[in-house]
């Protein structure tokens, strides 16, 4: 579904990823992890078309697509969902006329008719109820005054309604109390369907005890370094990033 | 066809040609205005009140005293009076009379009855479209509100055709403790060269709230002046919307003496200026007594070639103490071309008073573009969502719901 090979991008000149490979398949969870500053936000900046960054080689392949060719809304038409480490506030906007706005652009993209209001309320009943969203929430603007946690339920639920074929949640954990994480969580896994995939970009553990990952990517520097299944995610949270370091400074 | 307007004096011979009714019968009262008119020629760029908006293709244009066109199919959102004004000229109207609300028109009133409201107070020496209208008014209304309303009272203003001098002029008093909402909502069909020049007096009396909201929704090939002039007596509300749309040139000058204590004013606008258009605003408010609260704010944006141009210009005067006056003008530059210019004014002779004022013109948020767009939304739809949330904040004022959502529709809100 998503093939990342060789991929460099910079922002300002400086290199941030630097040679990045991934591969991921229907039905998979995949999970990134790696210390700060390794380019974790970077990367699904750069695969939701954030055009700040400049991809200088490489390329990204979205179901066989090229995803430098399409535009940030045509990546989302596609069926590609990134959930924000830090969700915007949009004053006046109001939720409910932006997720149905986006709704019926996807489906204008994808050649189908306009979602009904009917479908569409019974959709936000549903998927709200989902990931314990406050309904009274969707009445106001978009992230306007939400909480933390309310921020990063948000997103999931853009998410259920939106059904993209492949998520990226990025940081979805942090700020988030253990039962809003469970929420959270509860709420990816409902989503998951062996026809969809779901990368998890975090820096903690934690999330992987709710949300079990297939695989798990250490990305350092700008590049993945390591690659392993659940258990590796164990071993960094018992023994940190610096044998990965070491490992690599004596390769 | 009369002659260009420059030329005032061809003019007022070639017009009075026209020997329109009303103008004979209220030959007394224009009098006055009529001379100064002909001792004052338009501005330049030069006057200070005129820095940004030309009047010259006004000026060097002729018109022609109006007929009525085809009338034109508007929505009204709202139970309301109904008044159609066709090319300026009252429209099958018939006057309305309750223990509520009277409206006149000038055919069925006196001089006598309006002596003392036309033309009251008007800032005439900078503004010659006033006396344009004084001189040369093409209908008038004389609106009289007595109690508190059931309805909003709601004008119409169709323009059709070409080469138009289309001048309403409209008196409205609101009487002790009475109320009302008066909207006048401007439409155009295949129009070259009209002048729609409103000329509006508001006498908010002791105790009264009016509001007077402006739907400028016109085509192009209008010039648009809506010349208000607001005088409030003590514990008045006055409150004034201004919605301006498509139109290729909109000129308000928008007036207010505050001449007794306890008063409120409200000023509110929003434009989103596209293509050649030009909208230009200019407010002032006139604290002459003391214990008063202002508020006014204006937003929009500037696209294309567009110029959008805010004046609000705000006195206290010496013995106004314990004023608080806050007006801000926010804008979003959709383009390198286009051109805003804002100028907020304050001129503060009192030292007791909080006020302040601000102007900020920016670009849209990039941030929250990226959010809309990376959940479907084309750049075009996530540009317009957040334009509409912009304006809407202006728009929440609007107190009528119904008139409020379909204000929002014209600016393509849900
Ligand atoms: N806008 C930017 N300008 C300059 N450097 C940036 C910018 N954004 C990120 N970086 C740099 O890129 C590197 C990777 O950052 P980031 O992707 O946020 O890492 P992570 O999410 O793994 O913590 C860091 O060194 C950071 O300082």
């Amino acid at each position: 579904m998503l093939s990342i090979k060789n991929l460099h991008a910079s922002i300002e000149d400086k290199e941030i990823i630097k040679g990045l490979n991934l591969e991921v398949k229907a039905g998979e969870v995949h999970a990134i992890m790696g210390p700060n500053g390794a380019g974790k936000s970077t990367l699904s900046s750069i695969l939701a078309g954030n055009e700040d960054y400049e991809v200088t080689k490489g390329e990204m392949l979205f179901d066989g697509k090229d995803l430098s060719e399409l535009g940030t809304e045509e990546r989302a038409a596609e069926g590609l969902f990134l959930a924000f480490q830090y969700p915007v506030e949009i004053p006046g906007v109001s939720n409910m006329n932006f997720l149905k706005t986006a709704i019926n652009e996807i489906r204008s993209y994808r050649g189908e008719a306009p979602i009904a209001a009917k479908e569409f309320l019974k959709m936000v009943k549903e998927k709200s109820k989902l990931v314990e969203l406050n309904p009274d929430l969707l009445k106001r603007y978009v992230n306007e005054g939400f909480s933390g946690g309310e921020k990063k339920r948000n997103e999931i639920f853009q998410m259920a309604m939106l059904e993209p074929k492949l998520a990226i949640l990025d940081e979805t954990d942090s700020g988030l109390d253990i039962d809003a994480l469970r929420v959270v969580s509860n709420g990816v896994n409902a989503l998951k369907s062996p026809s969809n995939a779901t990368v998890v970009i975090t820096h903690y553990q934690r999330l992987l005890d709710y949300i079990i990952p297939d695989f798990v990517h250490v990305l350092y520097d700008g590049r993945i370094v390591k690659s392993g299944t659940k258990e590796l995610a164990l071993e960094l949270e018992e023994k940190g990033y610096d044998w990965i370091k070491e490992e690599l400074a004596t390769a | 066809m009369i002659d260009t307007l420059e030329k005032t004096n061809v003019f007022t011979k070639s017009i009075e040609e026209a020997s329109y009714e009303l103008w004979d019968k209220f030959e007394k009262l224009r009098a006055p205005f009529l001379e100064l008119l002909n001792k004052t020629s338009f501005p330049t760029t030069r006057d200070e009140y005129w820095k940004y908006t030309r009047t010259t293709k006004i000026s060097k244009s002729s018109f022609n005293f109006p007929k009525k066109g085809n009338s034109i199919d508007v929505e009204i959102p709202v139970n309301a009076y109904v008044i159609y004004l066709n090319n300026g000229l009252l429209d099958e109207f018939s006057v309305i009379e309750s223990e509520l609300l009277s409206i006149k028109s000038f055919e069925t009133i006196t001089p006598d009855q309006i002596a003392k409201y036309f033309g009251h107070e008007q800032d005439n020496e900078r503004n010659i479209f006033n006396l344009l209208n004084s001189a040369y008014f093409s209908s008038g209304l004389f609106i009289e509100v007595k109690k508190e309303l059931d309805k909003p009272v709601y004008i119409v203003n169709q323009l059709n055709g070409e080469n138009i001098f289309a001048q309403p002029r409209k008196i409205i008093v609101g009487n002790k403790f009475s109320k009302a909402t008066i909207i006048e909502h401007t439409v155009s069909n295949n129009c070259n060269n009209v002048l729609s020049n409103n000329v509006t007096e508001v006498f908010v009396g002791e105790n009264s709230n009016i509001n007077y909201t402006s739907i400028q929704n016109e085509g192009s090939g209008v010039f648009h002046l809506d010349n208000i002039q607001a005088h409030q007596d003590k514990d008045s509300i006055f409150t004034n919307h201004t919605y301006s749309f498509q139109g290729d040139w909109i000129r308000n000058n928008i007036n207010t003496w505050v001449n007794g204590e306890n008063c409120e004013t409200n000023m509110f606008g929003a434009y989103n200026a596209k293509n050649k258009q030009l909208i230009d605003n200019h407010t002032t408010l006139d604290h002459r007594v003391a214990n008063c609260l202002s508020n006014e704010l204006y937003k929009g944006t500037a696209s294309d070639k567009a110029t959008v141009t805010f004046n609000g210009k705000v006195f206290v005067r010496k013995d106004a103490q314990k004023i608080n006056a806050f007006q801000s003008n926010n804008n979003i530059l959709l383009s390198d071309d286009a051109t805003i210019n804002s100028k907020p004014e304050l001129e503060i002779y009192a030292d007791d008073v909080k006020c302040s004022h601000g102007s900020t013109t920016g670009q849209l948020d990039e941030e929250a573009l990226f959010y809309l767009r990376s959940r479907g939304l084309s750049e075009a739809s996530a540009n317009n969502m957040l334009v509409g949330a912009f304006v809407g904040e202006v728009i929440e004022h609007v107190e009528i719901p119904e008139l409020r959502d379909y204000i929002k529709s014209l600016y393509g809100l849900e």
